[in-house]
């Protein structure tokens, strides 16, 4: 069905947390995707 | 902002007859200025019904095809500078399914089916995306990413659905 199981997290107010857990840890995975890279740049240079 | 979705979600009358676009989308296809279509609504002449808020007021979707016939109807063309009302014709995407390929109906629900599954993970997908990306280089906290995220992705979303012609009450 539309939408179904992948918009219920976002659409319930009850699992608001989870997908600010989520987001929050997307972010982290960014930040330490991000410093990886650098420090690999600084090592290849 | 999560009550404002379902809302827009439960409460809608989206079917095949509404063309829900973002008010700039909407004043470019209506040949107007944004800030016109803001005073259309602001004064009445687009109705309320025609129009969708976020839970801080924000317009975040205009049905064209009610507010474009409204607007043209309670126009006044003297003060609208002589200027006719002419509306952009809608793309072909949304206005003519006729002119699609014919496909068994069977076959064609199904698919539809699977997109409108895939259309939702897609929206998920890139709204925590989006709104880690604000958290990590900008700084928001997660919640204000994720309220300045959801609006865009909503009307993106409900434009996608529509031009795909799908239901989304199911």
């Amino acid at each position: 069905m539309l939408f179904r199981d992948d918009l219920a997290a976002v659409q319930d107010p009850a699992r608001r947390d989870e997908v600010l857990e989520r987001i929050q840890a997307t972010a982290a995975q960014l930040e330490e995707d991000n410093r990886l890279a650098k420090a690999a740049g600084e090592l290849a240079a | 902002m999560f009550a404002t979705f379902a809302t827009f979600a439960t409460g809608s009358q989206l079917n095949n007859q509404r063309d829900w676009i973002g008010l700039r989308e909407f004043a470019r296809r209506c040949g107007r200025a944004h800030r016109a279509a803001q005073q259309a609504i602001a004064d009445g002449r687009i109705p309320a019904s025609a129009v969708r808020h976020d839970a801080g007021g924000r317009i975040i979707a205009v049905d064209y095809h009610q507010a474009s016939a409204c607007w043209e109807q309670n126009t006044d063309q003297v003060r609208a500078n002589f200027r006719p009302f002419t509306p952009a014709p809608a793309p072909a995407r949304s206005r003519a399914p006729a002119q699609r390929a014919p496909v068994q109906t069977s076959a064609r629900d199904a698919v539809l089916e699977q997109l409108g599954e895939v259309l939702g993970t897609v929206f998920c997908s890139t709204l925590i995306a989006a709104a880690a990306m604000s958290v990590w280089r900008h700084g928001l906290r997660p919640a204000q990413a994720l309220d300045v995220h959801e609006d865009t992705l909503l009307v993106v979303m409900y434009a996608a659905a529509d031009a795909l012609q799908l239901d989304t009450n199911r």
